[in-house]
């Protein structure tokens, strides 16, 4: 068994020269081959299931964690994805460590199942070293993105044969193509927009690395793929954007996903790993969609819960920083949104700090510092820079272009910004597994509680109990209680309407908050000699718990039917 | 079990099903059919079906059927295809889709796309406006959007109102069961009709004159002082609390709509009741939706509905209004006052202004994520029984349904032990009572709507070359301006399509042997002295904005060729029939 785990984390970390000359995480091929080899050696505890195929034909796989695969159903269960987002690689290999991890925590198991789906988006990985960061992670659906009849006939392409697909920029562009940036005079290398009242004006145009393909005047215009996965889910799906799908759920990707949640009731919390990022930073809990009745990231009563794991994830993964994303059609935004489930979402990646500037010699002038108009692109190129030997960022290089005439070709290698060293991942992978933990650790779980019986005259007795939710989430999120999607805790008695004095024999609780939230319930109830009344409390996620009061004293134990 | 509706098993019933059809009203102009087929009654899904593969047996080569996918208990969605292929294959042609009975209940939809499909095949050949029509155009019918439900209204025991939804089993009061508490014939009568709880402080009494009517009594204290009360009180749809739980029909079968399952502005559920998990969840929705979107031809779409007399249009939200555009609203108005005046007692309406917010609704998704002009049409009004301008009173209508129908559409009331309310009266109208035309008046309502369709389909795009002027500006140089002609009202592209990019542009081009197209471009109006180049390819222009309704757009080349060069000039795209016409390079008059 070590020897298995041992070589997952020697696949993970191995060092693979690509493109962009980083060490690379699992493809989706190995990925699959170490949850193979996770299964293979844990039999009871493992399982892996395809759920469905991606648009270019690669299994889409739900590798199963559980005390026992045979009923791994029957239990509360956590989610996590990774592998959606094309410009986060690792991911694959930090879902799988993270599964790997899972299994060696046995306690956790007895309560809790967990479904890893390693790589959502296979097809965002295909051909990984022929995209550029802009179309990252689309499928291979065939899209013609410039209506002109013809498919992907003008892509991204490396051009100057340097390894990298990065940025062209011209100087002085013609009348027909107006220029748009100017190097950033903090530091030459960035490019920023003009600003008049600095008098700082447009001097270059900026192309996505590549030819006019279809000679139609636009550089690079129609790429491989295809609809980007986590951009096709229904919550502010944006209709018109060809890379977010002719409809909803149109790719099978996505409609696997979610059929797969919908499958799976019992599913309480997900920690999805892809572009959006609500841990590093809460999101504001304030806007509404235009229809006033759905939030457009976190529901107002939900927030000092996504504060708190928001803490918790930081404190874990030493992470708090993420990029500015508008998560609008993302899986993460689904599942909260339209299916009541917390959900956390982490870019796992965040701009480290760069190391302190070296001393600059005592005898030279001090040199006037100026702000970039971009600081988050400044801190990253800090970064390249003093700490990763200056690969983040590929130096601008003159090239002779065959429409565009002289350019300049470099800019951030794609990934850079977005996935981490290879360094990084048993560490991140760590994290996940902790903050995984803590979710199934933090599960709701409604308990029956002070169940007495009391007799009130000859035949006919009272009966009260309490149902708390004993766990530190709500049954149902702040979303939950609006959309109602989550399932709400039924109680019911077996007592005949006619002989119920007192009290409902079917009741609702939409929800009960965490951290010890209550309700208390009494019957009066006539009950014929010897009669078992049965009190049944049913909560999806755990199941069924039933107690017995015979004779209007005794109560048997609670038996718990998942 | 999905085998049962084999559409060759069908072909062999209906061919035997000869021997048992009914006698068939003849209709209005005499035309002569092939298939005799009844408009003055109602027919269950199977039925439909056999009609379907009649027509199709009857006349082979107008019409195919195609079976697009199956519903939830594996009926057959069945989509006839009217075209006539000497004038070419369906998606040459602009196209009119027209459905009905996405829910259930709503099942006069059904008999009037049946109609169309009948009355289209038998004028053709002997009514030329019809034939012309017929000619030009394809028609895609899909009879039932919603067979489950229709099987389930006409085979269980229904009212007016109920089996609008699909047969999915869904859990409506999340007990953990599905469909386990749905309404219940108690009287035995075939029909779901009304409960009223005999009440001591009822709010309703029956009426002395004809007790069949449960009239309020006033609320308001009589002079003495004293209150007066009724002996019941209404108790809902006929049923009883099946699952234990309190609560009596909370949760029958089915327990969505279809109509609240499209793309355009989906919702989920805790904004649009019954919008299913996500759009196009339902078998029904996603395979129409699929090949719908397959056939961009599609120009104009009707989706038939009951009831209230109108001719809707959306949008059905109304932050969704700023997206009809000045000029797609008037292609709207011109098509449904027209509508108006072939419907009486129809009224054109917007959705959300005049009916109800909708969001997720077929006629939205078509007209505002495929940018086609479509309406739905809600059929039969109250207002046609007296055809007086506004519906009976109850006493009036208690008198239709007696001297007219001669009481067929009612159920006496009949006083029954409830095990949770006691003494209660069941009865009151049947399914039948409501929402359809009595059979007597159905084919007219059929035929209407069917001509109004026909306007509809008769709106969209047909283009020609209005004029290629041809003048020689130098050595081998020629100017060449043409003017594109759309005679109907429907733009080859509306405002909607252009300005969110739906589909392709339509494309101009021009090309000879030995001619070279230097410049090409619109005219910004069809009397403008200069065009606006465009930067590359012009002999190839993308018109995005299409060519506008009841007019015409001119475009401009500058050509290099020989004296007496022969060009070709081809304007085509998604939604008409593709235009070319060649002429010669000269100058000679």
């Amino acid at each position: 068994m070590p020897s298995t785990l041992f070589l997952i984390l020697m696949l993970a970390l191995r060092s693979v020269p690509t493109t962009d000359e980083r060490p690379v995480a699992l493809t989706p091929k190995e990925a699959l081959a170490s949850a193979r080899a996770l299964v293979a050696s844990h039999p009871t505890n493992a399982a892996l299931v395809s759920i469905g195929k991606s648009y270019g034909g690669a299994s889409i796989d739900v590798l199963v964690i559980s005390e026992n695969v045979l009923n791994s159903d029957k239990k509360p269960s956590v989610l996590l994805v990774g592998g959606l987002d094309g410009n986060r690689p690792s991911s694959v290999a930090v879902t799988v460590q993270a599964a790997a991890q899972l299994l060696t925590r046995a306690e956790l198991l007895k309560s809790t199942t967990f479904y890893v789906i390693p790589c959502a988006n296979p097809d965002a990985y295909a051909a990984i070293g022929a995209r550029c960061s802009d179309i990252a992670g689309r499928n291979l659906r065939p899209i013609d993105e410039d209506r002109d009849g013809r498919i992907d006939e003008d892509r991204p392409q490396d051009i100057n044969a340097d390894g990298a697909i990065t940025m062209m920029r011209r100087v002085n562009p013609p009348a027909d193509d107006p220029p748009t940036h100017l190097p950033d005079p903090a530091d030459t290398r960035l490019m920023r927009g003009a600003d008049a009242t600095k008098d700082l004006r447009a001097s270059h145009t900026l192309y996505i690395e590549g030819l006019d393909g279809d000679q139609d005047g636009l550089i690079a215009e129609d790429g491989t793929g295809g609809v980007d996965i986590d951009r096709n889910f229904p919550h502010r799906w944006q209709e018109f954007d060809r890379t977010a799908g002719a409809t909803q759920l149109s790719e099978p990707e996505s409609q696997a996903l979610a059929q797969f949640v919908l499958d799976h009731p019992r599913i309480i919390a997900a920690l999805v790993i892809g572009r959006w990022d609500n841990l590093a930073k809460t999101p504001d809990s304030k806007g509404r969609d235009i229809t006033g009745q759905t939030p457009l990231m976190l529901e107002g009563a939900d927030q000092p819960a996504w504060e708190e794991m928001g803490k918790r994830w930081r404190e874990l993964s030493s992470q708090s920083r993420c990029e500015e994303c508008d998560p609008s059609g993302s899986l993460a935004l689904w599942l909260y949104a339209h299916r009541g489930i917390p959900t956390f979402a982490t870019q796992l990646w965040g701009r480290p700090d760069a190391s302190p500037a070296p001393a600059p010699p005592t005898t030279a002038p001090p040199s006037p510092v100026l702000t970039p108009a971009d600081t988050e692109s400044a801190g990253w190129l800090q970064w390249s820079d003093r700490d990763q030997a200056g690969h983040g960022f590929v130096a601008w290089t003159p090239f002779d272009h065959p429409t565009l005439g002289k350019v300049e070709i470099g800019g951030f290698r794609a990934g850079f910004r977005s996935d981490p060293p290879a360094g990084e991942v048993p560490r991140l992978s760590t994290a996940v597994t902790n903050f995984l933990s803590e979710l199934a650790t933090k599960q709701p779980r409604v308990a029956v509680r002070n169940v007495t019986t009391s007799p009130i005259a000859p035949g006919v007795f009272e009966l009260q109990a309490e149902i708390v939710n004993e766990g530190w989430l709500p049954t149902s999120c702040g979303m939950g209680r609006i959309n109602k999607q989550p399932a709400p805790i039924i109680v019911r008695l077996s007592t005949p309407k006619n002989r119920l004095l007192s009290g409902q024999r079917v009741t609702t609780i939409e929800a009960l908050a965490g951290a010890g939230d209550r309700r208390s319930f009494r019957w009066i109830i006539r009950a014929l000699p010897a009669e078992i009344t049965a009190l049944e409390v049913v909560w999806k996620p755990m199941g069924t718990q039933r107690i017995e009061i015979t004779n209007e004293t005794a109560t048997t134990a609670i038996t718990v039917t998942p | 079990m999905n085998n049962r509706f084999s559409l060759t098993a069908l072909f062999a019933a209906a061919l035997l099903s000869f021997a048992i059809r009914t006698p068939s009203a003849v209709a209005q102009q005499q035309l002569p059919a092939k298939v005799e087929i009844a408009w003055n009654r109602y027919y269950d899904f199977s039925e439909v079906v056999s009609i379907i593969a009649r027509l199709v047996g009857a006349y082979p080569n107008l019409l195919s059927v195609e079976e697009i996918g199956k519903s939830v208990q594996g009926r057959p969605l069945l989509v006839v295809t009217l075209n006539n292929p000497s004038t070419g294959s369906p998606a040459t042609k602009p196209a009119m889709w027209i459905d009905g009975n996405i829910h259930g209940n709503e099942i006069q939809a059904t008999e009037t796309v049946l109609y169309s499909i009948d009355y289209l095949c038998r004028a053709y050949g002997s009514v030329p406006a019809l034939t012309e029509l017929v000619d030009q155009s394809t028609f895609y019918f899909l009879a039932s959007v919603n067979p489950d439900g229709r099987a389930n209204w006409f085979s269980q025991q229904n009212n007016p109102h109920s089996s609008r939804t699909g047969m999915q089993p869904t859990d409506d009061d999340r007990d953990g069961s599905a469909d386990e508490d749905g309404p219940d014939d108690l009287d035995g009568d075939g029909s779901i009709g009304q409960m009223w709880r005999k009440d001591p402080l009822g709010s309703h009494r029956r009426n002395p004159r004809d007790p069949r009517i449960l009239e309020r009594v006033s609320s308001e204290p009589r002079p003495d002082g004293t209150i007066e009360h009724g002996e019941w009180s209404h108790g809902g749809s006929e049923g009883i609390d099946n699952d234990g739980d309190g609560h009596i029909n909370e949760d029958g079968p089915g327990g969505y709509d279809m109509n609240r399952n499209w793309p355009s502005d989906w919702q989920p559920a805790h904004v649009e009741n019954g919008a299913g998990d996500y759009p196009l969840c339902f078998p029904e929705t996603r395979a129409i939706a699929a090949w719908v979107l397959n056939h961009p031809n599609i120009a104009a779409a009707q989706s038939y509905h009951n009831a209230g007399g109108m001719i809707l249009r959306g949008p059905g939200a109304d932050y969704r209004e700023v997206e009809y555009s000045r000029e797609d609203r008037a292609t709207y108005d011109a098509i449904s006052s027209a509508g108006a005046e072939m419907l009486p007692h129809y009224r054109p309406m917007v959705i959300f202004k005049e009916l109800y917010t909708v969001h997720g609704g077929f006629v939205n998704w078509i007209a505002e994520s495929l940018g086609v002009i479509s309406f739905t049409n809600e059929l039969w009004s109250d207002n046609r029984i007296l055809q007086n301008g506004r519906d009976p009173t109850p006493e009036e209508m208690v008198r239709w349904r007696d001297r007219v129908l001669f009481g067929q559409t009612t159920s006496d009331w009949k006083e029954l032990s409830h095990p949770e309310y006691g003494s209660v009266l069941v009865g009151g109208g049947t399914k039948w009572s409501s929402r359809i035309p009595p059979p007597f008046m159905l084919e007219e309502e059929a035929h209407r709507n069917f001509a109004f369709t026909v306007f509809h389909a008769q709106q969209m795009p047909r283009l020609r070359f209005s004029s290629i002027a041809v003048e020689c500006i130098g050595e081998q140089l020629w100017q060449v301006t043409v003017a594109v002609a759309n005679d109907h009202r429907i733009p080859t592209r509306t405002v909607r399509a252009s300005r969110k990019k739906i589909g392709f542009p339509d494309h101009l081009t021009l090309a000879g042997l030995g001619v070279t197209v230097v410049s090409g471009g619109p005219m910004a109006q069809r009397l403008a002295t200069t065009f606006d180049p465009v930067r590359r390819n012009p002999h190839d222009l993308a018109v995005e904005v299409g060519v506008g309704g009841l007019s015409t757009d001119a475009f401009r080349f500058i050509v290099r060729a020989p004296d007496g060069a022969r060009a070709t000039v081809r304007y085509s795209g998604e939604k008409f029939k593709a235009i070319e016409q060649t002429f010669t390079l000269t100058a000679a008059k």
